[in-house]
Formats: structure tokens, C-alpha cells, sequence
């Protein structure tokens, strides 16, 4: 299989635009990588790049140590599954992923044997005399990596292969790639525009705006420690929540004033601010839904990250419920019991974990301490 | 022309049912497939035997058969071993790969005729008559035209052929080297949607199975033959418009550039995606007496009886809401041409206006 490196890439298309802007990644062998950001960041640009699709503008890619950046696409071992694949409806499950090999004049009986492999991992043995009308939306899926899986490349390039099929089937078929990963035991490439998908398949998420990497870290890593204010917003659903606060430092202890409200720092954040030169200005204070509560027990064990806030919207989810609030006017959310009495229009008391408050520059959006 | 992979698969077939090992050259000689691997010298035995008058002849522990097409010679066959049962396997490989040529020429008949109907070339009488003959059927058909900027291989190619190879009214051929044209049967397909996600379709089948980056465009509906023509001319200009306009989608049909396309897209490029539909009164009688002071503040000031400063607020909350300084002569220009495509556009969408009301 194949270890990927990518060396300062850009992408500026004819018309001028920039949609890649010095990418630099570094992918290992065997790897389950995804790339998640915004409609329009740069996803599938970077994909069809690596693929040889669209060419390079500047900067080197590598696969497995050798710069293929003038390799032709059918020389870089690589195959590709995307959203809108086309099964060919006049042939049977087994022509489907033999068609590739067949034009690519590979012998009959070689063909025979990986289309037969392939639908061993896929475990669609007994569909390969179907023909693709006679198939559930999965099982076509499953034919469609299929057709990649015969080629044997040392990379899977996928450009949001699940996004056309419903909400149920795309958590399924979720699950069934990540195992196929493990069996295939190749490095693959994973682009969606869905950070709970990238949240639930990767091990490693690179995170994107604007042609730019904004983050590259473990699903934990990114929830718990985003770098920036657009990745902090970005993962996590409900949304982290904003607010402009002020920092003030005295006898040694570092507080944030929102509106009305005083919330007292741990030392350890404290300190990060002390040094970075935050006493006396804005911050913006970032905190996960999550994280705030409305139960007595939680007002009375975060005292120092207490707060009053007007509710302005309520909604169940189960054993939980959704509070939305306004703070000094600026919207915000939490989770809390479902058991909460809080209902729109009331005047609440509502604790912050200070331990798990975010704090980020104003000016530059990054993060100073977590 | 029969493809060569098509070939390759033939000659195994034949190899598992007859246990002979076959190759086959083309009429120069080349060799296009082959379940053995022919040495040098049985290459230069070939073209030897095609100077030949010979129809068959035995060389190199080979049996050579020559496969004629209308009269030309289109391929030469080599059959390996030379007892009598490769050559009785070979006389039939070569019977059989003539059948199947010559169907194949049909469809490159096919490939002719639709092309000639994209052109607009023929008169009428002769495209029917052609059609009548390749039993092409009317049908309503949309052109797509495919283009890729690095070439459409024989992959690329057969890929689309295959996908579009199970309904006979759909029609495919190969236009040059970088472009192909499809003409796809969509009497079933009422939904223009369902017209764009087949377009995606095929840039995505082409992608990951032909390894190629292709552009799609579409053109209007079809409802006979001789209006192919049409359609093929929309999608090109889909394609050229399209590229210019939305530079970053590989799938664009006519109809979302047709001229009131290009209007809306004129004002997505002045206001971004808040385009003003209408303007209340005040905020219209102040813009149009502001132009028809050539931009003069305490002049348009005076006609509208307001205060200076006020008319000052007016425009600045103007430039807040449309993006545009109108005191500016730039954007004042921009916008009276962005308020003559809205009114437009209105007047369209509204046809029969009653005469006492004015535009705005
Ligand atoms: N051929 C092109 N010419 C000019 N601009 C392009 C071209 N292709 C893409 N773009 C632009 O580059 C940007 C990135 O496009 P890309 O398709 O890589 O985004 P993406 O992250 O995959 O988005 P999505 O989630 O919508 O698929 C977009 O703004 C797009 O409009
Ligand atoms: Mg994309």
C-alpha cells in the first residue's frame, strides 16, 4: 500500500480563483483520513489533485516517496468512488466490476478471481448474478467499491460517496466502510462535508476553510482543543457557543465580564491570558453546549462559572432538552436534563464548566486556551 | 471498430471452448490482442501474408486467416499449433469475428448518423430515411455534450457507450479527440433535476472509471430528430457559457443560462445573493432623483425637500443594503444597469401589465 505526501500545494484554477492554498499533509501508509469542511473549501479540488484529475499549480505530491506530479492518473495506482456512480444496468453485479478490468484488458480467469475477492469483502457473493435494477440503494453502494476495490490501488480516493443515500443507510453504510478499511488494509482518502461523519469514521481529520488547512488532529483533539474559532464552531453539533467577553485581571485571578456576569478562570487558563497579554481587552469566550446546566446540583459544584441568562426557546430531545437563551443578546444554547423546569421566557440561573470554556483572540480568531 | 478489449475477450472464450491460442492483428500488421505472446519473427510472418494473395496459409507453427469487411481487409488471425482442429477453430474464430465486426459497423453507422444529425447537415428526407434504416425511432432526446481538455481515450469512451448501451433510442458517438455527444432518450425522465444528476453521473463514472476529468453540458428538449441539431447547439453553449459563468460545476444545462439565466447571474454578480426585488417608495423617488441630478447631492437635496444630511443617511443606508456607493459614478453606472435587468426580468415574469402602471 502507499504512504501520501503533499508539499505546499496549491490549486489556482484558469479563472484565477485559489481554491488550494499551501496544502501540506502528510499521509501514512494504511491511513483512514478525512477531509471535512464547507461546501466550496476545497474538498474535492485537493482529491482530484491527488488523483492526477487536475493538475498541480504548485508545490510537489508524492506517493510512497516518488514525486508523481507528472505521473499520468492510470499510473498512480489510485481509484476513486464518488456520490453519483453509475452502475451499468444492462449488466449483471459480476460485469459491473469486471467492465474496468476487461477494457483494461486484464486476463479472464485474473478477473474472475478479484471480482470474486471483492465481493468476499464486500459480502455480496450471492448478488453477482443480479442485475443492478434488482439491488437496495446499500447493495449498489457496495457494487460501486466494488468496481474500485477489483482495480487493487494503493489508494481509495472517496468524494462523499454516502451523500446520496438517506439518513439511515448513509449510518450504516458508515460503519461498513470502516470496517472495510481494516480488511483492506489500504490508505484511504475520505472527503465529506459532514462533520459527524468525519467525526464517526476518522482517526485522523483534517479540517478546511477556504483552501486553507485549519487543523489536523483526532476527532478528540479538535472537539477538546480546536486551534481556531472556525473549527471550534465548525465540529461539534449543537454548535460551540460565542461570546465577547472581557478580561480582567485582579490580585492574580483572571475574569471574564459578560453583560452582567463575572465567571472566575481556573489559574491554569489564568495564566495562559496573563501571558498573552489579554488583561483589559476582548476575548471571545467559547463554550459547548454541553457544558453549561441549569441543575441545581451543577450551580452549586460551578459557582465561579454561574450566570444569568433569559430563555427564549426550549426543546425536547429525549432524555435531554435543548435551551436556547440570550445572554446580553447574543443567542446561545445549551443541553441540559430533560427534567429542567426552565421555559421560554424565564430568567435562569445557568452554571458554566469553567474547567472546559475556550477562550480565542478576538483580532486573529485563535485559540488561547482550552 | 470492434474494441480491442472486445477482442481480447472473444479470443479467450474461443481459447476456453477450442483449447487453441489465438492473436489478432489489425490490416497493418499490429497486433491488437492476443491470448499468446507472437514473436518478432511470426510479426513480420504477418505482413508478409497480408502482401500475400493467400486467403489462409500456415507459417511458424501458426495458421494465419485473413477477415475480410466489405471487401477490405480488416483484420488478419493467428491461430497457434497446427494440427487440423486449429485450423477448423480458426476458420470459425474468423467467421465469428467478422459477424460481430459487422455489426459493430453498424453501430458506427449509428455513430454517423448522429452526427450528421447534430451537424444539421442533411435535409430532412435523408435523416429520416437513414434513421429509417439504422432503426432509430423517434424518440425525445436531450444532447449532452461530453468534453474532457486532456481527451477522451477508448475508455473513456466505451465507459459511456456501456452506460447508456441497455435503451436502443439512446445514441452515442465520439465527435473528436476531446469530445463526445450523447443523445439520451428522456421521455421518461420529466424532472429537469433528473436531468442534471445523470449529467453528474457521467462525470463521475468517467472519473473513477476512466480516470478522466470531463465537463458535461445539456441543451433543451428534443422532440424529433431534426431537432437534434438544436439541442447539440445548447449544450456546446452550456459548455463554453457555463465554463465562464460557473467555472467551478462540471455539469451545466441551457436552460439555466438562456438569457434570463444570464440576467440572474449578472445581479448574483452586483448584489451577491441579496438581490433587491423592489425598493419602497422613498427609497426609489431618492435614487431616481439623485440620478436625474447627475449625482448631485445638495441638488437632489432641494427637489426632495429634505436636508442635506438626511439624503447623506439615505444613501449610505443604500450602499449598506446593495453593496453600492451610488455616489460613485462606478457603481451608480453598475446599478442603473442592474435596475434596467430587474425591471426586465419583472416585465417578463408579469407579461400582460395593466397600461396605467408604471415600471419602477
Ligand atoms: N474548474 C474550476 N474553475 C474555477 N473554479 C473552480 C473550478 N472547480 C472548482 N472551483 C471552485 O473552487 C472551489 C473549491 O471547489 P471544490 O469542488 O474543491 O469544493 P468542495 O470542498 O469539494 O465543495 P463541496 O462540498 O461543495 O463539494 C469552489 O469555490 C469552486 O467553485
Ligand atoms: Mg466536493
Amino acid at each position: 500500500m502507499a504512504s501520501l505526501s503533499l508539499r505546499n500545494i496549491c490549486k489556482k484554477y484558469p479563472n484565477g480563483f485559489e481554491a488550494v492554498k499551501d496544502f501540506s499533509l502528510e499521509i501514512e501508509d494504511q491511513e483512514f483520513i478525512i477531509f471535512v469542511g464547507p461546501s466550496g473549501c476545497g474538498k474535492s479540488t485537493t482529491l482530484r489533485m491527488i488523483a492526477g484529475l487536475e493538475e498541480i499549480t504548485s508545490g510537489e505530491l508524492a506517493i510512497d516517496g516518488k514525486v508523481v506530479n507528472d505521473v499520468e492518473p492510470k499510473d498512480r495506482d489510485i481509484a476513486m468512488v464518488f456520490q453519483n456512480y453509475a452502475l451499468y444496468p444492462h449488466m449483471t453485479v459480476f460485469d459491473n466490476m469486471a467492465f474496468g478490468l476487461k477494457l483494461r484488458k486484464v486476463p479472464k480467469a485474473e478477473i474472475k478471481k478479484k471480482v470474486e475477492e471483492a465481493a468476499k469483502i464486500l459480502g455480496i457473493e450471492d448478488l453477482l448474478d443480479r442485475k443492478p435494477k434488482a439491488l437496495s440503494g446499500g447493495q449498489r453502494q457496495r457494487v460501486a467499491m466494488g468496481q474500485a476495490i477489483v482495480r487493487e490501488p494503493k489508494v481509495f480516493l472517496m468524494d462523499e460517496p454516502l451523500s446520496n443515500l438517506d439518513a439511515k443507510l448513509r449510518v450504516q453504510m458508515r460503519s461498513e466502510i470502516a470496517s472495510l478499511h481494516q480488511r483492506l488494509g489500504a490508505t484511504i482518502i475520505y472527503v465529506t462535508h459532514d462533520q459527524v461523519e468525519a467525526m464517526t469514521l476518522g482517526t485522523r481529520i483534517v479540517v478546511l476553510k477556504d483552501g486553507v488547512i485549519q487543523q489536523v488532529d483526532s476527532p478528540q483533539k479538535l472537539y477538546r482543543e480546536p486551534d481556531n474559532l472556525f473549527v471550534a464552531g465548525f465540529i461539534g453539533s449543537p454548535q460551540m457557543n460565542f461570546l465577547d467577553a472581557s478580561c480582567v485581571v485582579e490580585g492574580g485571578r483572571v475574569f471574564l465580564k459578560f453583560a452582567e456576569n463575572t465567571i472566575a478562570l481556573p489559574p491554569e487558563k489564568g495564566e495562559k491570558l496573563i501571558a498573552g497579554g489579554y488583561g483589559g481587552k476582548t476575548v471571545v469566550l467559547g463554550v459547548r453546549p454541553e457544558d453549561v446546566d441549569d441543575a441545581p446540583g451543577a450551580l452549586e459544584e460551578h459557582k465561579e462559572g454561574v450566570f444569568c441568562a433569559k430563555v427564549t426557546g426550549y426543546e425536547l430531545l429525549g432524555s435531554e432538552a435543548l435551551l436556547y437563551y440570550t445572554v446580553g443578546g447574543t443567542g446561545m444554547t445549551a443541553k441540559v436534563d430533560a427534567s429542567t423546569s426552565a421555559r421560554t421566557g424565564d430568567s435562569v440561573r445557568l452554571a458554566l464548566e469553567v474547567g472546559k470554556i475556550h477562550i480565542f483572540d478576538k483580532e486573529t480568531g485563535l485559540a488561547v486556551a482550552h | 471498430m470492434l474494441s480491442d478489449w472486445k477482442l481480447q475477450e472473444m479470443l479467450e472464450e474461443i481459447e476456453e471452448i477450442s483449447g487453441v491460442g489465438m492473436g489478432i492483428c489489425n490490416g497493418r500488421g499490429e497486433l491488437l490482442a492476443a491470448v499468446f505472446t507472437p514473436g518478432e519473427e511470426i510479426r513480420e510472418a504477418v505482413l508478409q501474408f497480408i502482401g500475400s494473395m493467400a486467403e489462409s496459409q500456415k507459417m511458424l507453427g501458426c495458421h494465419f486467416f485473413k477477415i475480410f469487411l466489405d471487401g477490405e481487409l480488416e483484420y488478419v488471425l493467428l491461430a497457434q499449433a497446427d494440427g487440423a482442429e486449429a485450423y477448423l477453430a480458426g476458420r470459425m474464430a474468423a467467421c465469428q469475428i467478422r459477424g460481430v465486426a459487422g455489426a459493430c459497423r453498424e453501430r458506427l453507422d449509428e455513430g454517423a448518423f448522429l452526427r450528421d444529425a447534430l451537424l444539421g447537415s442533411l435535409p430532412e428526407a435523408d435523416l429520416l430515411c437513414r434513421a429509417k434504416r439504422l432503426h432509430i425511432g423517434n424518440a425525445q432526446r436531450v444532447v449532452f455534450v461530453i468534453e474532457a481538455a486532456g481527451g477522451l481515450d477508448e475508455i473513456a469512451m466505451e465507459t459511456v457507450r456501456m452506460m447508456f448501451a441497455a435503451d436502443s433510442r439512446d445514441l452515442v458517438t465520439e465527435l473528436d479527440g476531446t469530445t463526445a455527444a450523447l443523445a439520451k432518450d428522456v421521455g421518461r425522465m420529466k424532472d429537469g433535476r433528473e436531468l442534471a444528476e445523470l449529467a453528474e453521473m457521467i462525470v463521475d463514472t468517467l472519473r473513477a472509471e476512466a480516470l478522466v476529468n470531463a465537463r458535461v453540458g445539456y441543451g433543451g428538449r428534443a422532440k424529433s430528430l431534426r431537432e437534434l441539431s438544436r439541442s447539440y447547439e445548447e449544450a456546446r453553449t452550456a459548455l463554453e457559457v457555463g465554463g465562464v459563468f460557473y467555472a467551478g460545476r462540471s455539469a451545466v444545462s441551457y436552460g439555466e443560462l438562456g438569457p434570463a439565466g444570464l440576467c440572474e447571474i449578472f445581479l448574483r454578480e452586483v448584489f451577491g445573493e441579496n438581490v433587491p426585488e423592489r425598493f419602497d417608495e422613498e427609497t426609489a423617488v431618492t435614487i431616481r432623483t439623485f440620478f436625474a441630478n447627475n449625482l448631485n447631492i445638495s441638488e437632489t437635496a432641494r427637489q426632495l425637500y429634505v436636508h442635506r444630511n438626511t439624503l447623506v443617511y439615505r444613501l449610505e443606508r443604500i450602499e449598506r443594503e446593495l453593496g453600492l456607493d451610488i455616489r460613485k459614478f462606478e457603481d451608480a453606472m453598475l446599478f442603473q444597469i442592474a435596475w434596467m435587468v430587474i425591471a426586465h426580468l419583472e416585465r417578463q415574469k408579469a407579461p400582460i401589465r395593466k397600461p396605467q402602471e408604471k415600471p419602477i
